[in-house]
């Protein structure tokens, strides 16, 4: 298919065409063949690609209940001859204080799996702010993300300048299974330098990989550079990405 | 017709996978997923594989309840493996191996109605895979573009706003990205 096609196609297809082009671009379908299949593999793979980039909500929890299970099952075997060496992992990604639990093979799905998160009490400050931040670990804590999400939202706003905020709002969405909006956090606190930025790669990695975009998920994981503090547990998520 | 047979009591696990019960799902997961990687294993694929066709398979039936109100008539264990064995047939076809060796039974224990609407569900999953392993292929961008342009309820003139272009441009783009990837299935000969 050329480019000038599927530009044409495109055009009909959004109502682009004013009404004489629309005529003509019809009266060509009716005469030219490769036009006729042109549209109609535009029009089916649309759609399809549309389908699986838009799953419903039913379907996308699905996919992800059997995508813990299987890697469930698949670290089961491993864990059976590590697991007496297992160890809860701490880490302290500098003053910012967030503790990860990677290794977790008995929690339920990836993201548990690869990436469970605590939030820390904040560091003294005034005191609204710091009743905010306590009360936005609290429900953070708890795993109510969607009452943290809306207080994340307005202490984003009030101070955009808080890395640690826009983090805790990416991770949220991650949870609440909107990977678009806890790409976008994350992605922002990546473009910026922040001790959060290679946690943002992490996470936007893991959210690939809990989509199945393997490909995108290994791409971000190679972002993260060897003395990066999450370097160790992006190392484990990539060799356990399959290549596809 | 055949439709009006009894509904099988196994009928539990596809009101389990509708629920997205996780008991039940870890349940088919260990009663099931064995024998099923035997089979592939004995049919020319990996462990891998299995889990994959497996994986596949259980989409497959969460549709086809979903959208048709599937009623078991046969033990479940007989309804995946009808879906596991057509999906492998299909795989080692693409793979360009012949599955010769392989017994694939028609509609069996289902009233051909169902067997229809289960191969129409397969195939276009199977597009649907074939298409995304090709999206994945496809440069940022462009992923970028097509997922935000191919969810729904958004118009094109917002996501232009928000990427930071013209309309046009989008268009522009964005049809040269589809064409991408159509030509690049179409050349797998897939």
């Amino acid at each position: 298919m050329t480019e000038s096609n599927a530009e044409y196609i495109e055009s009909y297809l959004n109502n682009d065409l004013s009404s004489d082009e629309r005529a003509q671009f019809e009266a060509r379908l009716r005469q030219d063949t490769g036009l006729q299949e042109d549209l109609d593999m535009y029009k089916q793979t649309a759609n399809l690609l549309s389908r699986r980039l838009d799953l419903s909500t039913e379907e996308r929890a699905f996919r992800e209940s059997l995508n813990s299970v299987r890697s469930q099952l698949e670290t089961t075997a491993s864990v059976k001859t590590i697991r007496s060496k297992a160890r809860l992992w701490v880490s302290i990604v500098a003053a910012a204080a967030i503790i990860l639990f990677i290794w977790s093979p008995w929690q339920v799905n990836l993201l548990n799996h690869y990436g469970q998160l605590e939030m820390t009490s904040p560091v003294v400050r005034g005191d609204e702010v710091q009743s905010t931040q306590e009360q936005i670990a609290k429900l953070f804590n708890a795993k109510q993300y969607k009452e943290v999400v809306v207080l994340l939202d307005s202490a984003v706003v009030a101070d955009p300048a808080n890395m640690q905020n826009l983090f805790y709002r990416g991770i949220s969405y991650l949870h609440l299974q909107d990977y678009q909006k806890a790409r976008q956090d994350l992605k922002t606190i990546f473009d910026g330098s922040s001790v959060y930025k290679y946690e943002g790669a992490y996470f936007t990695a893991l959210s690939f990989r809990i989509e199945k975009q393997n490909v995108s998920c290994r791409i971000w994981l190679q972002k993260i550079p060897k003395d990066a503090a999450i370097y160790p547990k992006a190392q484990k998520l990539l060799e356990e990405t399959p290549k596809d | 017709m055949a439709e009006t047979k009894a509904i099988h009591a196994d009928q539990h696990f596809i009101i389990g996978i509708l629920g997205n019960d996780g008991k039940v799902i870890d349940l088919i997961y260990k009663k099931f997923a064995p024998g099923i990687k035997r089979w592939i294993l004995n049919n020319s694929g990996s462990g891998f594989d299995a889990d994959d066709i497996f994986q596949e398979a259980l989409i497959t039936i969460f549709r086809q309840a979903k959208e048709n109100q599937l009623a078991l008539t046969c033990p479940f264990e007989a309804y995946l493996f009808l879906i596991v064995k057509r999906m492998w047939l299909n795989e080692l076809k693409r793979r360009g191996r012949q599955g010769a060796t392989i017994d694939i039974e028609d509609a069996g224990d289902i009233g051909t109605h169902q067997f229809k609407e289960l191969e129409g569900l397969i195939e276009t999953q199977e597009k649907e895979n074939i298409i995304m392993r090709f999206y994945q292929k496809l440069g940022d961008r462009c992923r970028e573009i097509l997922r935000l342009c191919l969810q729904k309820g958004s118009s094109q003139e917002i996501i232009a706003d928000q990427l930071g272009v013209s309309y046009g441009y989008l268009r522009k783009k964005k049809s040269a990205c589809m064409a991408q990837l159509i030509n690049s299935v179409h050349s797998a000969n897939l």
